[in-house]
């Protein structure tokens, strides 16, 4: 019973110092992009959006974790694995396809923060330069490791979305149905809606950031089955804290009939309807949220930028070694606030197409997965199975016709 | 100076004409010169065919292989362009990640390839997006070279290589990032360092040898770092005159030095050597010659020849000159005329340049200019700055006195 005991013991232990890269990830696809899409949605569509839950967490969980073991076992980013095995063009293009698809999240997630600091009568143009100057001076200053337990921090401030939802009194029984068996009607308009859901918690610099940061944590092969687990458990938690964003939203104004256009003015909107308490508590955590988009987004760019190049780039590092890492992360923190210091600036045309847009780059980001998963060579014993390999394919295949017949759909039949 | 960029996809046919696939990689060895030894075609079915390079026969444009050619496989210690080295990270000797080869640079000497440096420039990239001429002149137009930056291939370690790793040999604040221009010169340079250290372990009559296949410059260099006593027995070695060319060129007290040291008959053969001729090189030579930063393009340098020579008796090469103004390469006028008006010439030139001191006796620049058939020879100081041609007329003038 001891040696039962004292087995666990090291084994939570390990999992303890393994996890990060994984909850970070997920809890990241939960940035302030992603509770604009889902304010959006759940406001539009109510219940009827959580069927997307169950089958997002699961693309979440295995395309995560296939991106994980490809990091461990070859000690590699995807951005050095694509300029090795496919040149320097291949490369490029891709960067670019990320570089775009990635900073209209990082515009979502600056706006967020934005959003969310009006929101707490703090002055904009006072406090998000004043924010983003912080986080910039605390990922240049401290290593990987006191970055992750800031994260960490930061994690816990998503519990508010949970006594949100609480306080938005939703019909709990309709809410688990609605999860598993499908509601209205099917229609162009939801379909598009559903991959832009899709495409704020499947993100393709999901891929890049996990990879990156496996690879800065220097986790080994010897850790491989925690950090397996980790991104599973990481990928439902997560999504449990999107459902709680969708029900405070849906219990709320679907059901008054109010559209939004963000996740603040969702924030506002909840306080007359569920009380002053929950559209704060939605508030907190979209300020929360809005923080770690702006730190994990634009970060994926950057690890992306100095493996395509080779330089060095790792948290690790002071500014001087790192300096094209750390320059191309301000680079884009720079570009995105002049966007959204201008007063007017209004980020919903590119909310829902910026996810749709990174739903759209999925399948060829799953390509590379599937190419490097199934090398022999690179992967050795930890290649996909067939089981994996036949999700992988299927959700690239279902993710490519869904995106093209919603955004066809979109365009002519709207 | 050839790119592995330019030269991949090009098409593979034989000499009757038919066609065999695409150049897809070439295979080299792994050392301190690495040498290409095989192509590696891409077929129409696009199965890889490995083929030895002697089978090679032109490159102008497209290659042109042997119709007989045979296929054969990989070796030990060799190595694929593509697979082991292209798009793979540097680190230096700490293992600080530096950046990834961009490119791969080959210079061909007679019909062997040499791979002499990597690319580690933007340009570099730009020249497998097709982008590179654009850039180039777009730089130029500010007054920038418009060349990419290099290391050489003596700055790598070629044992590395094998483990999937482009490291350094130093760390990248000693690290040197070269012009074009530059490249063979810096492998020639730290060959010299590398053979100094190895001369004074191996016999003499090996060292004898290598050091007469050096560059002038650098066979000074050994001279002057050597003991008399070892330099001496080297010198008794060399051709009497390469030994009498490299003796002149250091104080008088030193050359004596070392002359009394040697045996009787040689010595004497060099003091007739050096007493034959006492006509100092600096009254022959004629400042009537033409030199080029090695950035230039074709039409500048054609541009310049216009605006410089009209009043010459003669021009055969255009030299080529770095940033410091050293003499680092040559062409001579029909190789100039082949080439595109927008290739710059450092792509082109000769590297290995044939030159003389100021302290050269007029015999032994004769004997140069009739051993490797020239029609003009650069005379150099020490450090590598032109001075003035020997022209041909030397030569003839020389017969003549002989003759009458």
């Amino acid at each position: 019973m001891k040696k039962f005991f004292e087995r666990w013991k090291y084994r939570i232990l390990t999992f303890i110092i393994v996890a990060g890269p994984g909850l970070v990830t997920a809890f990241a696809d939960n940035d302030a992009g992603g509770v604009a899409t889902y304010s959006v949605a759940a406001a539009k569509f109510g219940y009827q959006i959580l069927i997307t839950l169950i089958p997002i967490t699961l693309v979440l969980a295995i395309s995560q974790e296939i991106g994980a073991r490809i990091a461990i076992v070859t000690g590699k980013g995807l951005a050095d694995l694509i300029r090795e095995f496919y040149g320097i063009k291949v490369a490029i293009i891709l960067f670019i396809l990320i570089f775009i698809v990635n900073f209209g999240v990082v515009l979502q997630d600056v706006s967020g923060l934005k959003g969310a600091l009006i929101l707490f009568g703090l002055d904009y143009r006072i406090f998000l330069p004043l924010t983003l100057l912080f986080l910039f001076l605390f990922l240049i200053k401290s290593t990987y490791s006191y970055t992750e337990k800031l994260f960490f921090i930061v994690m816990i401030f998503y519990l508010t979305y949970f006594f949100s939802a609480i306080l938005a009194k939703p019909n709990w029984s309709m809410v688990a149905r609605s999860m598993i068996v499908p509601q209205g009607k099917m229609s162009f308009d939801f379909l598009y809606t559903s991959i832009a859901v899709l495409g704020t918690t499947v993100t393709a610099w999901g891929q890049f950031i996990i990879a990156s940061s496996i690879k800065d944590k220097k986790l080994t092969l010897a850790k491989i089955k925690y950090e397996q687990f980790e991104v599973y458990l990481a990928s439902i938690i997560s999504d449990v804290f999107t459902m709680f964003m969708m029900v405070a939203v849906a219990a709320t104004l679907f059901s008054k009939g109010i559209l939004i256009q963000g996740a603040a003015e969702a924030a506002l909107a909840i306080k007359p309807l569920a009380g002053n308490l929950a559209g704060t508590f939605f508030g907190i955590g979209l300020l929360a949220a809005g923080f770690l988009g702006c730190a994990i987004v634009p970060l994926s760019t950057a690890y992306a930028f100095s493996e395509l190049f080779g330089f060095e780039g790792s948290l690790d590092h002071g500014f001087m070694k790192s300096r094209f890492f750390y320059g191309f992360f301000i680079f884009q923190i720079i570009l995105a606030s002049i966007f959204v210091m201008q007063p007017k600036f209004s980020l919903f045309q590119i909310t829902l197409y910026a996810d749709f847009l990174n739903g759209f780059v999925l399948p060829i980001i799953f390509y590379y997965l599937y190419r490097f998963a199934n090398d022999e060579h690179l992967m050795g014993k930890y290649k996909n199975n067939r089981f994996q390999n036949f999700l992988l394919i299927s959700m690239a295949v279902i993710i490519s016709v869904a995106s093209i017949v919603g955004l066809v759909g979109k365009i002519f039949f709207k | 100076m050839l790119y592995f960029s330019e030269i991949r996809g090009k098409k593979v046919s034989t000499e009757d004409g038919i066609q065999v696939g695409r150049l897809d990689d070439f295979i080299f060895l792994s050392s301190d010169k690495p040498r290409v030894t095989k192509l590696v075609i891409r077929d129409a079915k696009n199965e890889a065919l490995v083929v030895p390079i002697d089978f090679l026969k032109k490159t102008n444009g497209n290659f042109i292989i042997a119709k007989n050619y045979l296929i054969t496989e990989l070796q030990e210690n060799e190595l694929y362009v593509l697979k082991n080295l292209l798009d793979k990270q540097i680190i230096d000797i700490k293992g600080n990640k530096i950046v990834r080869v961009n490119d791969i640079v080959f210079q061909r000497e007679e019909t062997n390839w040499y791979i002499v440096g990597v690319d580690i420039d933007l340009l570099g990239i730009l020249r497998w997006l097709g982008l590179s001429e654009l850039a180039v002149k777009f730089l130029r137009l500010f007054g920038l070279p418009g060349s990419s930056r290099f290391l050489s291939w003596s700055d790598i370690q070629p044992v590395e290589l094998s483990r999937g790793q482009v490291k350094l040999k130093m760390e990248e604040t000693k690290l040197e990032r070269l012009r074009p221009e530059d490249l063979a010169d810096h492998l020639e340079k730290t060959n010299m360092i590398n053979t100094r250290r190895v001369l004074r372990l191996v016999d003499e009559n090996f060292a004898a040898q290598v050091i007469s296949d050096l560059n002038i410059n650098y066979q000074v260099d050994i001279i002057r770092h050597f003991k008399p006593e070892k330099s001496a027995s080297i010198i008794s070695l060399m051709d009497p005159n390469e030994a009498v060319d490299i003796l002149l060129s250091l104080s008088k007290r030193r050359w004596e030095s070392i002359i009394n040291l040697l045996p009787e008959k040689k010595r004497l053969q060099l003091l007739n050597l050096i007493d034959l001729s006492k006509t100092p090189i600096g009254s022959l030579m004629t400042t009537e010659f033409i030199s080029v930063p090695s950035s230039f393009t074709v039409r500048e340098t054609i541009d310049k020849i216009k605006k410089e020579t009209a009043d010459y008796n003669f021009l055969d090469y255009v030299y080529v000159v770095n940033e410091k103004n050293q003499l680092v390469g040559v062409s001579n006028l029909h190789e100039l005329m082949l080439q595109n008006l927008d290739e710059q010439v450092y792509k082109f030139m000769t590297q290995n340049v044939i030159t003389i001191y100021l302290t050269t006796p007029e015999e032994i620049a004769i004997k140069k200019i009739l051993k490797y058939e020239l029609q003009a020879l650069p005379i150099i100081n020490e450090k590598k700055n032109i001075l003035g041609v020997l022209g041909f007329d030397v030569l003839s003038d020389f017969i003549s006195k002989k003759i009458k």
